[in-house]
């Protein structure tokens, strides 16, 4: 027999028990707690619904937030066929999902009844915990198909039959695991961010950008990025860090490109002259996009990094920068330029073209000349 | 003015118009001018036998019988490939089970138990699935045959004659040399002279005709080991459906079932879990009606007790009282054509079973793949009830192959198969007969019979010496064969210095020429830039010749594209193009240091580009691509150059 409990959101400040699954301690409600009241969608709830909810704010003795957590529902349920229990999801500060709890005395349930086993609430736990669940791409009705009419896949009607592996979900509750995925990694997450972003100042994000944690690197610049935070200290965070790890390459681009054209600049030369391939490029290709004019004096530079270890990838990217900045080519950049016709003739031929249209010096002419008769065929 | 009226008078009414002021354009009136045909009164008639003088002999490469999606294939890959290619359909459209006239769904390989679940089929297939979003995003069946219509008639090489029955063959030793066919919209009698012929006709008539060996009915477990196979052979098939759509008129319609419609079972009916009424908007599978006699013969009887039986159910739901969602809900199409699942298999040099496909047994020579669940319906159909609808038996982890040796007849050598009459097994047919793994079948036999004419051998020798030949140019064309990665000496890009994207944020560059042209489970094979305006760029040491660059991009190939006659079947599926698809891109080429643009590509409609241009001397490509159909990022598959 199915019963359905009905829960009311308000009991978050009721300071109800809740047990926590995997660690079996209690957690009991905090004053230092704020609430945000807020609209959310869940997919289960058609494309369009936006319901109101609360989510809590915990705070720390700093008066930062430390984590959040939401009470929802375990299950979107369709006939009333499913017993619904009150989950509380909890985050992190940026909105990593962490862990879930029930309130004491409370279980989930599968399909028809059955009682969550303990192996069933580890699983659910590893399901949530996984960003790249399968329950990001399915959608509702694929569960519910499973789950309630076993319906055959027909040739002609043309229906899917969901079936996840056996690692992916619990058997028997994958709507349950559905429901609370979405709600562990859907807009809330957003949310939460937002309001840590917005307890936070400079020293904040440089902390969390120090951090050595990928996401809060990635949250720091985001945000640091939104609120045009441009301090000599977080511009320098985000310039080391970035040189240190790919991942934060692209956001640290934009970051730069939305700064003043002293800190653009300078950040991508930084970023040229100290950065593996992967920065170079990234940075040359902002360079090459940009409308900004580039000066003799950082070409230049740039071209005495270019001439020593580089890729045909970016001196590729190098050259047709150049193009755009006729103006700024210098006899000391064409100097600069001069030794990379000693290297590999996808590189060397592609100097030797540029080259070719500029004014040099009788020697360069000669170096150039030789060049062009020595690799005829391949020009 | 009426036309005869204009005859009798047409010399004056001219000089009149003449003598009026002109207005427009003059030449016009003079190519109004119409010869007058003397009448035909027929006055030699005998009174014995009528003389038809409508004869024509028509001499083409490569024969293809039967236009349903397996023969467009079939036929529209004969033709690129260079040969002179009939298609010949009995129907007035095109299109077979997948029609207006019958409207089965276009499903494919979309329920597999992996990650993927969908593995959609790419090729000539997928080309008129775009095709019919971008002119049918209403749905409309007889607008989708009409956009099959122009897909075929606007192909160089090929030549299509509707309303045309092949019913007859000229052989010459094991070979076909003529098809003997008449046009009954024209009375035209038509001798079609072939090297090679192909039936995708589903019964397969003409093959049949030409003494090609086949099987009706189930195989017994034993001969191929097949678990869900019956303990002996009989000679029972799958049966034909019968297809409806429905509307709401928004105001209670009543129901007056005809005198022939056979009262429903339902208490009966309704025991098995699968015959059900789920919806009321089109057809139920499980109005179906199998033979284990005749099933070619019964095909009219079959169509009578199809539609009796239908308007039975139809009457028990608007009629019973059980089913209040009907009430509004009126009959607004039903089919006349039953669709077909079974009839005759031709035999070829290999019969593909239920254990092939369960095992995923690897085929060096394998050209196409399928994924539908092995979906054995009930022999008896719906005049059996107490038989579940369908033996449901097994759903699969991954894609399986389908050998060149079943798509050719074993014993009449240049005649070709695809479709649901290729050799399989009854058991393996439940699951290879679905529409779009019958359609990589076609591209697969359209393919080798150019090669066929290429080197002027049969398909057998094809299969023998020419295997890698073809399943080279179906993974060019964009098929794609299940653990065969191209890998094509011609294709310059993998001769390539160097190869370099503007950006990645997903997969890398390289994967553009690992010869795989899709995503595989747990196997990245694509390349994604970060953002639009997205580079490529390849780079040859040495000058080369080079006349074609050809791209793969992104359709998204865990989605479904079919259209559906039930909307509410639309579901996870994008109404239109794929927005991961690239609209427009340049492809630029290096020659003596300077870019120059050798072409430029709009509203691209299609996975696979092939840009064609004069041979050029060059030693860089640059592909820029501008944007795509809605996705923020530019990806692709593969790159090739010629």
């Amino acid at each position: 027999m199915f019963i359905r409990y009905t829960y009311i959101i308000t009991v978050v400040f009721l300071a109800l028990l809740f047990t926590d699954k995997s660690a079996k301690r209690h957690l009991v409600q905090s004053n230092n707690e704020i609430k945000h009241h807020i609209k959310v969608h869940h997919p289960g709830k058609g494309q369009n619904n936006i319901e109101d909810a609360v989510l809590v704010e915990v705070k720390g003795k700093n008066n930062l937030p430390v984590s959040y957590y939401m009470d929802v529902e375990s299950v979107i349920c369709y006939e009333n066929l499913c017993k619904i229990v009150p989950v509380r999801i909890i985050w992190n500060t940026i909105g990593e999902y962490q862990k879930y709890e029930l309130a004491k005395g409370v279980a989930l349930e599968k399909y028809e009844g059955e009682p969550y086993t303990e192996e069933d609430y580890s699983k659910t736990q590893k399901i949530l915990l996984d960003v790249d669940s399968p329950f990001k791409s399915i959608r509702i009705d694929e569960i519910l198909t499973t789950v309630k009419s076993h319906d055959i896949v027909d040739a002609v009607a043309g229906e899917t039959l969901l079936e996840l592996n056996e690692d992916d979900t619990v058997d028997g509750a994958s709507l349950t695991c559905y429901t609370l995925w979405h709600w562990a990694h859907g807009a809330v997450v957003e949310k939460i961010k937002e309001v840590t972003a917005s307890n936070f100042s400079s020293k904040n994000y440089i902390a969390y950008l120090n951090s050595d944690n990928l996401q809060k690197q990635l949250f720091a610049i985001t945000y640091v990025n939104l609120q045009k935070k441009y301090e000599k200290d977080v511009v320098a965070a985000v310039t080391q860090n970035t040189l240190k790890n790919n991942n934060l390459v692209r956001n640290a681009i934009l970051y730069a490109e939305n700064g003043s054209e002293d800190t653009y600049l300078s950040t991508l030369k930084t970023f040229i002259t100290k950065g593996n391939t992967k920065l170079k490029i990234a940075a040359l290709n902002s360079l090459l996009n940009t409308n900004t004019r580039l000066n003799s004096n950082y070409v230049t530079d740039l071209s005495l990094v270019v001439s020593k270890n580089i890729t045909y990838h970016e001196t590729a990217l190098f050259l047709r920068i150049l193009q755009q900045n006729k103006q700024a080519v210098t006899s000391n950049l064409i100097s600069n330029l001069m030794p990379l016709l000693q290297k590999d003739i996808v590189i060397s031929r592609n100097v030797y073209w540029f080259l070719k249209g500029e004014n040099l010096t009788t020697l360069q002419q000669k170096v150039l000349n030789n060049f062009a008769k020595k690799h005829k065929n391949q020009l | 003015m009426e036309r005869r009226k204009f005859f009798k008078t047409s010399t004056k009414g001219v000089l009149a118009v003449s003598m009026l002021p002109i207005v427009g354009e003059l030449t016009a009136q003079n190519k109004n001018t119409e010869t007058v045909a003397t009448p035909n009164w027929n006055t030699n008639a005998d009174g014995q036998q009528f003389h038809l003088n409508r004869k024509k002999v028509i001499t083409a490469d490569v024969v293809v019988v039967g236009a349903g999606m397996a023969g467009i294939c079939a036929a529209v890959s004969s033709a690129r490939m260079g040969n002179k290619t009939v298609l010949i359909q009995d129907r007035p459209v095109l299109g077979g089970n997948a029609s207006s006239e019958i409207r089965v769904t276009v499903n494919g390989v979309q329920s597999l138990k992996n990650k993927h679940i969908v593995e959609r089929e790419t090729g000539v297939l997928e080309e008129m699935l775009i095709e019919n979003w971008h002119f049918n995003e209403q749905e409309s069946y007889p607008v989708w045959d009409h956009v099959l219509y122009d897909f075929v008639t606007r192909q160089n090489n090929l030549e299509l004659f509707l309303n045309t029955q092949a019913y007859d063959v000229v052989k010459d030793g094991d070979k076909i040399k003529s098809v003997i066919a008449r046009q009954t919209t024209t009375e035209m009698a038509y001798t079609f002279n072939a090297d090679v012929f192909i039936d995708s006709s589903g019964d397969g008539l003409m093959a049949a005709m030409a003494g090609a060996e086949y099987r009706i009915g189930r195989e017994g477990k034993e001969e191929f080991g097949e678990s869900f196979a019956p303990d002996v052979p009989d000679n029972w098939v799958m049966g034909d459906c019968i297809m409806m759509i429905t509307k709401d008129m928004g105001r209670p319609i009543k129901f007056n079932p005809p005198s022939y419609a056979i009262p429903f079972d339902a208490e009966t009916a309704f025991k098995d879990k699968h015959r059900k009424i789920k919806q009321v908007k089109e057809g139920f599978w499980w109005v179906e009606i199998g033979s284990n006699n005749d099933i070619i013969g019964e095909r009219e009887d079959i169509k009578h007790k199809l539609l009796a039986r239908f308007y039975g159910v139809w009457d028990h739901i608007k009629n019973s009282g059980n089913f209040p969602e009907a009430e509004n809900i009126a009959l607004d199409w039903i089919g006349s054509v039953p669709g077909r699942r079974e009839s005759r298999r031709f035999m070829g040099d290999y019969i593909l079973t239920q254990p092939d496909m369960e095992e995923y047994r690897h085929f060096t020579d394998t050209v196409a793949y399928g994924g539908w669940s092995l979906d054995e319906h009930c022999p008896g159909g719906i005049e059996n009830l107490t038989e579940p609808a369908s033996y449901f038996h097994s759903r699969f982890k991954q894609v399986y192959e389908i050998p060149f040796r079943c798509l050719y007849s074993k014993n009449v050598s240049n005649l070709m198969l695809a479709g649901r009459n290729v050799s399989v097994s009854h058991m393996a047919l439940s699951s290879s007969r679905i529409i779009a793994t019958c359609a990589l079948m076609g591209q697969a036999v359209g393919t080798a019979s150019a090669l066929c004419i290429q080197h002027k051998v049969t398909p057998r020798e094809i299969g023998k010496k020419y295997i890698n030949d073809l399943q080279e140019q179906l993974l060019r064309d964009d098929s794609y064969l299940p653990s065969r990665p191209a890998n094509d000496k011609n294709d310059k890009a993998r001769q390539a210095s160097v190869i370099f994207g503007s950006s990645t944020i997903s997969g890398d560059v390289k994967n553009l020429i690992d010869g795989v042209g899709r995503d595989e489970v747990e196997k990245i094979h694509h390349w994604q830039a970060d953002g639009l305006q997205a580079e490529l760029q390849l780079e040859w040491k040495k000058n080369i010749d080079l006349s074609a660059v050809e791209l793969k991009f992104d359709t998204n190939l865990q989605r479904k594209m079919m259209m559906h006659k039930n909307p509410a079947k639309n579901k996870g599926q994008v109404i239109g193009i794929p927005p991961e698809l690239v609209k427009s891109f340049k492809v630029e080429a290096r020659e003596k240091g300077s870019w120059k643009t050798i072409a430029e590509v709009t509203d691209n409609r299609t996975r696979l580009v092939k840009v064609n241009f004069k041979t050029i001397k060059t030693n860089a490509i640059r592909v820029t691509f501008n944007d795509t159909y809605g996705d923020p990022n530019i990806k692709l598959f593969e790159v090739r150059c010629y």
